[in-house]
């Protein structure tokens, strides 16, 4: 009944209506191992977004907010953020990794996000990224992010493999949709 | 003798000429989904279209659904039959919308993920419609403009099989040059009556947005008494 109600309300309405949608994806978080020194080691993770972000929208806002803990005891290491709108290998709940040695062709066609930023050993620190500018997600269900790590000196103590873990990741958009696709009900009205 | 012949003849034809003349005035001037090539010549008051007649074929009136849900709207409408089968249609409207509020919090309190609601809906439409009566089927044609939060402009053509004198099979079909569904569509059936007017069918709305219920179809309802 109340689908009916809302159905009801926009059907007269939803011609002449912007609706901003306030979105934001389940939190995910990901370990990216490092097994040798000096090689970029890539996650490349896969996030589906919400349904009401697709359809005809324009992105007022996109923002992703996230924790890079590294997690090793003594080594520092170098995070970096890529996001690709189409092609990726991951789903959702299978995770992909490479490094620079055997990137996936599609790899440069994706945008850096987070330039490449070192973290100290033990440390959790929490980030905030304005990316609203990546007009190319608009319409995509499904997007990868492809995380980066580096360490480029072993810390006195470590043994690899060492862990950087990418935690509580949202991304979280503001969006304006027309609904210009309920105007079909318009006819039905006199007006 | 002869004069009273003429005297009957004359009485006899202006019977069926303002029988003939009611049949076709009653109604409030819509098929299904579209403007009905047609005078409104009474007063009526009907869910799409409640009108009063004027003179020399204008007519006041307004969208009696608008009105409901709050967007009130005014609109004047000029209709004439041309000769003995043709008809003809002109009207333009004002809507003011006024549920800006109400709407809001409706819909932010159905759908979470809705942060904003501004509904704009006020502006003016116009319309112009033509129909050619063929004995047993009438065809129309009808060019809209709205101009609502966005523009809207569309052209459509209808036909009208009739089973009867009052009863008749409504088929509309046509293209949205401005603003979606990139079709109209709507079957039905449509009744006219000396003061009950009845109109029943589909219409294809293809409403296909991820926030929304995916409903391609709704049905087209309208319901009308004449004063005659």
């Amino acid at each position: 009944m109340r689908h009916l109600l809302f159905l009801g309300a926009l059907l007269l309405l939803g011609s002449a209506c912007g609706v901003e949608v306030q979105i934001q994806t389940d939190p995910i978080s990901q370990a990216i191992p490092v097994t040798s020194v000096g090689l970029d080691t890539y996650a490349e993770v896969a996030v589906d977004l919400p349904s009401a972000s697709a359809g005809d929208i324009t992105i007022e806002e996109l923002t992703a907010d996230l924790f890079v803990n590294n997690a090793s005891k003594a080594s520092t290491m170098t995070f970096s953020l890529r996001l690709l709108t189409n092609g990726g290998q991951a789903t959702p709940s299978v995770p992909v990794f490479y490094t620079a040695s055997n990137k996936p062709s599609y790899f440069d066609q994706a945008q850096v996000v987070f330039p490449a930023k070192s973290y100290a050993p033990a440390t959790r620190t929490q980030e905030h990224l304005d990316v609203t500018q990546l007009k190319t997600i608009l319409g995509a269900r499904r997007i990868w992010l492809i995380v980066g790590n580096t360490i480029s000196k072993l810390g006195i103590g470590e043994v690899l493999p060492a862990e950087l873990r990418l935690e509580d990741v949202r991304l979280n958009a503001r969006v304006n949709k027309s609904l210009q696709s309920a105007s079909g009900g318009l006819d039905l009205t006199g007006l | 003798m002869t004069g009273d012949l003429k005297r009957a003849a004359r009485g006899l034809a202006a019977v069926v000429a303002l029988s003939a003349f009611a049949a076709q005035a009653a109604g409030d001037g819509r098929l299904l989904a579209m403007e009905a090539a047609e005078p409104i010549d009474h007063v009526v008051i009907g869910l799409q279209r409640t009108a009063v007649p004027l003179f020399a074929g204008f007519a006041l009136d307004t969208s009696l659904l608008g009105n409901i849900a709050l967007a009130p709207n005014l609109g004047v409408r000029w209709g004439s039959k041309l000769g003995d089968h043709a008809g003809l249609a002109l009207g333009v409207r004002y809507t003011l919308f006024v549920g800006t509020d109400l709407y809001s919090q409706f819909i932010q309190g159905q759908q979470p993920l809705v942060k904003r609601f501004d509904p704009s809906f006020s502006g003016p439409s116009a319309y112009a419609a033509f129909g050619y009566d063929l004995g047993a089927i009438t065809l129309s044609a009808e060019a809209r403009y709205s101009h609502f939060y966005y523009d809207a402009a569309g052209v459509n053509a209808a036909v009208q099989w009739h089973l009867s004198e009052k009863w008749a099979v409504v088929g509309e079909i046509g293209v949205h040059i401005l603003g979606p569904p990139p079709i109209h569509a709507a079957l039905g059936i449509r009744f006219t009556g000396d003061n009950f007017g009845f109109s029943l069918g589909a219409a294809y709305v293809g409403i296909d947005d991820p926030l929304l219920p995916s409903i391609p179809i709704l049905p087209a309802i309208d319901l009308s008494w004449s004063f005659t």
